[in-house]
Parts: C-alpha cells; structure tokens; sequence
C-alpha cells in the first residue's frame, strides 16, 4: 500500500456496471514524508468516506480490484484506509506537525 | 485509473479470435491535475460505447479484464467510463456539458 | 520478497474490514532506492527497528489470511536474525 493525499473526484454516468454507486476520487501520490510526487491518478473509494484533504491508503492492480465484494470489477487503484491524524503528523514531522 | 481522450478509432481485421466484437480505440492520456496531455496515445478497449472526443476513464494491467466485455480477451487497457466533471482542489479540471 | 527495516507503525481511523485487527507498518526496502516504501501488514510480530522480510503477489494475503477478498499487497512475513 501507499499514501496518497484525496484532491478531487470525477463523476461518470455512463459506466461498467460494475462500478455503479463506487465513488471515485482523485489522488495525489505522496512520499513515506506525505510530501507530493508523481502524477494524480483516479481511485475508486472502497472504504466509502474518503473525503478532499485526506490521507488515506492505497493498493493497486490486481489488489485494487480485491478491495470491493463480488466476482470482477474494473479498477486498478483503490483506496483501503483513511490514516489517521497522529499518525500523519508523526509522518510528516516536526515542522507540518506543529501547524496541524 | 487514468483520464484519457479519445482520439480515435482502430480497426483490425486480422486480430485473436478474443478480440472479435471489441471496439479498440485510440486514447491520448491526459493529467488529471492539470488537463494536459500526458504520454503516448494508448490503444483501449471500449466496453461503454466512447465516442471520439470524449473523455474517458482508462484502467490498466490485468484489471483491464475484470469487465464482462474483456473478461478472456488479451487487453491490457480497457475504458470503463465515460466522464461528465473532474474537480481537483476545488477547481472544474474537465466538464462534459461545457464542451459539446 | 525483500529485505526491509520497519519505520514505525501506521494507524487508520477507517479501513476496509480486511485490514480489521491487523498492525499496518511503515517498512523501507535495506536496498532500495531512497523514497521506496510501502504499508505493510505485519503478522509476525515485527516492532521498529526490526530487519524483516517483506513481499506479496496476489492470493498471497487471500491465502494467509484466509480471506475470499484481501486488498492487501505487502505482507511482512519474516523477522531477520
């Protein structure tokens, strides 16, 4: 699994069927430090309350489509945790620590 | 997964019999943080009726295949959406409606 | 698998209920790049500090943990001596 910090989120009508009530939201990958790096990519929410400015955890490919109940489901990225508060001030140190 | 335009279709008379009844098309991948084109146009496998111009969601590797469409054919990239908004960072990065 | 130290312990508010029970660990591959990391479940007990031995590939955690679904790529499975 790796960070990523929820930035956005897209909304698509017309879908795999599969994918109907999934929210999906778009992530900033991010450093062992919850610093940015890399590009944003869309991932599906299969823990459902994943909301903008958090941190979460994320698995991808063949892990991704693991996280939702069911035989098949189209997704390559998913995420499975929301970090919680202490630990992302712990993890990105002293400095973020204090303005958090 | 990734958001990607459709630029094009590809035909292919002489193909695996597992492609038969799939309509390939030609994706340019676009960063979703700013809007831009990202990479090289990719072939994908259609499975909810894109059409060129559209923005679409792409998913990658062997979960191009957890569609019923896809579910035994050799694809390694699939559209499994086609998007109305993206928001990132409170901005609208794409909107279907102003476009057409 | 790979060998890697553990960096300390990550704590989720939410998590998908495969996850439920399980320590989650920040671990840094000893040869890898700097900035490769990964989450991994531990189930062996491992603590900060620790070298362990870490890896995944899909069904593996299914298998260990004996889970029909388990959005789960890295597991550590070993405590180097």
């Amino acid at each position: 699994m790796r960070f990523g910090r929820v930035v956005g989120n897209v909304v698509c009508t017309a879908k795999d069927a599969n994918l109907e009530g999934v929210k999906l939201m778009v992530v900033q990958p991010l450093t062992q430090r919850l610093e940015p790096r890399g590009a944003m990519y869309i991932a599906a929410d299969a823990v459902g309350q994943a909301g903008v400015g958090q941190i979460v955890t994320v698995v991808f490919s063949a892990d991704a489509t693991q996280a939702f109940p069911g035989p098949q489901i189209p997704v390559d990225a998913s995420i499975v945790g929301l970090i919680d508060a202490a630990t992302a001030s712990i993890l990105q140190g002293a400095d973020e620590g204090v303005s958090s | 997964m990734q958001m990607a335009r459709v630029v094009g279709t590809v035909v292919a008379t002489q193909k695996d019999p597992k492609l038969v009844g799939l309509k390939l098309q030609l994706v340019q991948p676009i960063d979703i943080g700013t809007g831009t084109e990202s990479g090289k146009p990719l072939v994908a496998a259609d499975t909810v009726g894109a059409g060129s111009g559209d923005m679409v969601m792409i998913v990658g590797g062997s979960s191009a295949r957890q569609t019923d469409q896809t579910a035994s054919s050799p694809v390694d990239m699939a559209i499994v959406g086609i998007i109305d908004v993206v928001e990132v960072e409170g901005r609208t990065i794409y909107d279907r409606k102003r476009e057409n | 698998m790979y060998l890697a130290k553990v960096l300390g312990p990550i704590v989720c508010t939410i998590k998908h209920p495969a996850y439920d029970g399980k320590p989650m660990l920040l671990i840094g591959p000893i040869y890898g790049d700097e900035g490769d990391y990964e989450i991994a479940v531990d189930y062996v007990g491992a603590g900060i500090g620790d070298i362990v031995i870490a890896g995944g590939a899909p069904g593996v955690a299914q298998n260990v943990f004996q889970l029909d679904r388990a959005p789960i790529k890295t597991l550590i499975m070993g405590i180097v001596d």
